[in-house]
């Protein structure tokens, strides 16, 4: 991320690929005051996707669940984040079993 | 050529609600040349770093022909540099780049940054290229946060001990009359301090605030039309851009510091055993052990001994000894050893003003000291290094670790300078910048 045009090996044009969803964490966090946009705190960390990229993205979890950490697997869904009045569609990831 | 050092100046750092990028620059350019000894029509080139100026205040090219245009400066060629916190470093490699080759004599660097305002609210300040991350959420301190938990779970630090470099800040700030925030603090208060992402506490976060730093660098042929005799002679100065192809995704490390900083020292013909005093810079405090560990400084088996022992190190840097002149440019997180600001541009121009302290005017520090305290000078120092000095001017006991690692020239930021009327000025914004 961000994402390419060019290859930078060879600048042959680059295509884009289809991702599955999955991916592992390498790490998150409890973001505690949100920044502007956001109303509540999230949690939101690194995924390291299964094909390769690392990306940046909230990880759903309920108060009282246990949080996210290094090497949870998880899959990405796509779910509205954001204050009511300025909502996006997003990736959001959800712990998997491994 | 080489190029030398021949006058420094800083603004105090806080929250100046009437200053602008302009006025905060003019001041700590005004001391710089007036330090120097030099006419503002001798200067030959500017180099500014300004990192936010853009997002923050809509003045997006021209900061440093502002800046000029203050102080009574024109027709020289104009640098404005953009590198967010390296902002700073970037100019002052600029102007020794140019004086190094001979284009330019004389130069004037500035680092200015005005962060407790913006027009209008906004998301969090990141880096380019990063407006989807944005979107979803990112903040600079989640970054941090990050970075804190993989060093935590990897190399087993503890929590106080990234607690411990904010307090090993403060204790140094307290006897810097332009610091942001001086009082004290203890693990307690950071850990009880507002959390902002785990593990990070309000206190293990930069504040907000405003304030520009200045030098004036000469080369010889510069020194010579002027007529200066500098005596600090900048070793190396190296910058770089990040290795994007082959990411090393390790965030307890950054492959680019390590670079950058073994290059200074080839260049500067130095190894981190001669460093004396470092000041580094970082916006947050978790990923600091990682710094100071990055670039050679603290034992670098990593686990949380090293921590400890990069804790002893760092403990008290005392604001400098010529050595610190080389390392000041010898890496990129040269800082004021204080939390003053978040204005990582002129982080490392404060630094070179407290080198110029000792470097030029050592007897006279060492004196003052002894005469505070009725005692030699090799005596006090060893007083210092002990722990046991007492300066009666500031009216409070200096902790020893303060100044560890003062062992060539002495040096005590308090005794340098009066005590200004900054202290006391904590949080709330108040008028413009003093001249």
């Amino acid at each position: 991320m961000p994402p390419r045009e060019m290859c930078p090996n060879d600048f042959a044009a680059c295509a884009p690929i289809g991702l599955t969803g999955g991916g592992t964490i390498y790490e998150a966090v409890r973001v505690v005051i949100p920044p502007q946009g956001f109303d509540t705190p999230f949690w939101a960390g690194y995924i390291d996707l299964d094909e390769g990229a690392r990306f940046f993205a909230q990880i759903a979890c309920a108060e009282g669940e246990s949080p996210p950490r290094h090497g949870d697997r998880v899959q990405m869904n796509v779910e509205w984040i954001g204050t009511a009045d300025r909502r996006v569609l997003a990736p959001v990831f959800s712990r998997v079993a491994n | 050529m080489t190029t030398y050092l021949a006058g420094v100046g800083m603004t105090p750092f806080g929250k100046f609600r009437d200053s602008t990028m302009a006025s905060l620059g003019r001041v700590a350019g005004r001391q710089a040349l007036t330090d120097a000894g030099v006419d503002p029509h001798r200067i030959e080139m500017i180099a500014c770093g300004s990192a936010r100026s853009g997002i923050l205040h809509a003045s997006e090219s021209g900061v440093g022909q502002l800046i000029g245009w203050d102080l009574g400066i024109q027709g020289v060629a104009v640098y404005n540099e953009k590198a967010f916190c390296a902002s700073g470093a970037v100019a002052f490699n600029i102007a020794h780049m140019a004086l190094s080759s001979g284009a330019h004599d004389v130069a004037l660097v500035i680092g200015v940054e005005k962060m407790s305002s913006r027009d209008g609210a906004g998301r969090p300040l990141t880096s380019d290229g990063m407006a989807l991350e944005g979107e979803q959420g990112f903040t600079p301190p989640a970054y941090y946060g990050m970075a804190a938990r993989r060093h935590m779970e990897t190399y087993g630090t503890t929590r106080e001990q990234i607690a411990s470099v904010a307090v090993k800040n403060r204790a140094a700030a307290q006897h810097n009359p332009k610091a942001q925030y001086r009082d004290p603090i203890t693990i307690g208060d950071v850990l009880g301090s507002k959390e902002v992402v785990w593990p990070l506490h309000l206190l293990d976060c930069c504040p907000t605030g405003d304030g520009a730093a200045a030098a004036v660098l000469v080369n010889e042929a510069g020194a010579e039309k002027l007529g200066l005799e500098p005596a600090i002679r900048v070793a190396a100065s190296v910058i770089g851009s990040g290795y994007y192809l082959k990411q090393n995704r390790d965030m307890t490390s950054f492959s680019l510091d390590k670079a950058t900083s073994a290059r200074a020292y080839e260049l500067a013909e130095l190894g981190p055993s001669d460093i004396d005093v470092a000041e580094v810079h970082d916006s947050f405090q978790s990923p600091r052990s990682s710094t100071t560990r990055t670039w050679g400084s603290a034992n670098p088996e990593p686990g949380a001994s090293s921590s400890k022992r990069a804790k002893r190190r760092w403990a008290g840097v005392s604001p400098l000894t010529r050595a610190v002149v080389c390392s000041t440019e010898a890496t990129r997180w040269v800082r004021p050893a204080s939390p003053s600001s978040s204005s990582c541009a002129t982080s490392c121009e404060a630094a070179r003003e407290r080198a110029r302290w000792t470097a030029r005017e050592p007897r006279w520090r060492t004196s003052t000291v002894a005469s505070t305290k009725g005692i030699s000078p090799r005596r006090a120092s060893r007083f210092w290094q002990r722990g046991r000095a007492t300066d009666d001017r500031a009216g409070r006991a200096v902790t020893g670790r303060f100044v560890v690692g003062a062992r060539r020239r002495f040096a005590i930021p308090v005794a340098c300078q009066p005590l200004s009327d900054v202290r006391g000025r904590q949080g709330a914004a108040t008028g413009d910048v003093p001249e």
